[in-house]
């Protein structure tokens, strides 16, 4: 829920998982009527990391967590399951952003791979980085602090 | 042909089985279950791994409301997470790796909640159950506070606050 009472909703599955989606949409909740701000894909188009278009997207997934950034301006989402063929479902570690003015998707950090259930290697208790990355996790659950960190 | 119909017993069991969790075809879902907390800053974009160790690790519960570095909750998937102020986190503990249960996954949900304390980067087992995890809810008083009030054991659920924690499903 953004401060403008809007409710914005990402993704998700039905028909007992065997649909997965990964469009964007926004409820406002003062007119009762729903926004789709950004079409589904059946596949993740991340472009180059830190760099969005307007052909950049995030794939289905369901799960993922998500938060909404203080100034109001952007959404983020993390990890979630999306469909890797069949019945087959992965897990997802990738962390995007989604400017409201500019109707923007953007890949700014986090693993893409499916492969990549543990930690990443180099990482290291309580030392900050850039390149060392969670595990890629189903059904995450994000809680933003005072000081805007996520958990 | 005997290997064929293994295989669709295997994948028919394991469609079962994650109904409550999430399907994986050929994977070991225990491996799902993490009991890591991360801290993301995305001012700068840095990761930070705060506690907990991977996979295949049992809640350590000590004396309930205390704090402790020993104390943990367990690798778990499907927990809920909200900031409750005051720089404490609250975690509805979701479908968690238990060693003491018979399933083959080794997991169990719980009605439990743990309470991380961000300045001091400890854990503490603040509420709830850590024996029973197939435990319905109590429905003692209908929209009133009572300390007999339940929502039993679950996973995948939402929560959300501003004061107090609510817990949706």
């Amino acid at each position: 829920m953004d401060k403008n009472d809007n409710l914005w909703i990402f993704g998700g599955g039905a028909k007992s998982w065997e649909v997965f989606y990964s469009d964007l949409w926004k409820l406002d909740t003062r007119s009762r009527t729903w926004s789709l701000l950004s079409e589904g894909a059946q596949e993740s188009s991340s472009g180059e990391i830190g760099v969005g278009t307007s052909s950049t997207h995030p794939g289905p997934r369901l799960g993922a967590a998500t938060w909404i950034d203080a100034e109001n301006n952007v959404l983020w989402l993390f990890g979630g399951a999306t469909i890797a063929g069949g019945l087959n479902y992965r897990p997802c570690g990738d962390v995007w952003t989604y400017n409201i003015a500019t109707k923007i998707w953007t890949w700014v950090s986090g693993r893409l791979s499916f492969a990549e259930i543990y930690r990443s290697e180099s990482a290291q208790l309580k030392v900050p980085s850039k390149t060392s990355f969670p595990a890629t996790l189903y059904s995450s659950s994000a809680a933003v602090d005072n000081n805007g960190d996520v958990w | 042909l005997v290997n064929i119909n293994l295989y669709y017993s295997r994948a028919l069991l394991t469609y079962i089985v994650s109904l409550y969790v999430y399907r994986i075809v050929g994977g070991d879902m225990a491996d799902f279950k993490n009991s890591e907390l991360w801290r993301f800053r995305p001012s700068n974009l840095e990761w930070t791994w705060m506690s907990g160790d991977g996979p295949n690790k049992d809640a350590i519960y000590g004396g309930l409301g205390e704090f402790s570095n020993e104390f943990t909750p367990a690798s778990s998937t499907g927990g809920s997470m909200v900031y409750a102020g005051n720089n404490m986190l609250t975690y509805w503990q979701g479908y968690s790796y238990y060693s003491q249960t018979n399933e083959i996954q080794k997991g169990a949900s719980f009605s439990a909640i743990f309470s991380y304390n961000i300045t001091a980067e400890q854990w503490s087992f603040t509420w709830g159950n850590m024996s029973n995890s197939s435990l319905s809810p109590i429905y003692a008083k209908f929209g009133q506070s009572n300390s007999s009030n339940n929502p039993g054991s679950r996973q995948s659920a939402r929560s959300l606050t501003r004061g107090n924690l609510w817990l949706i499903r």
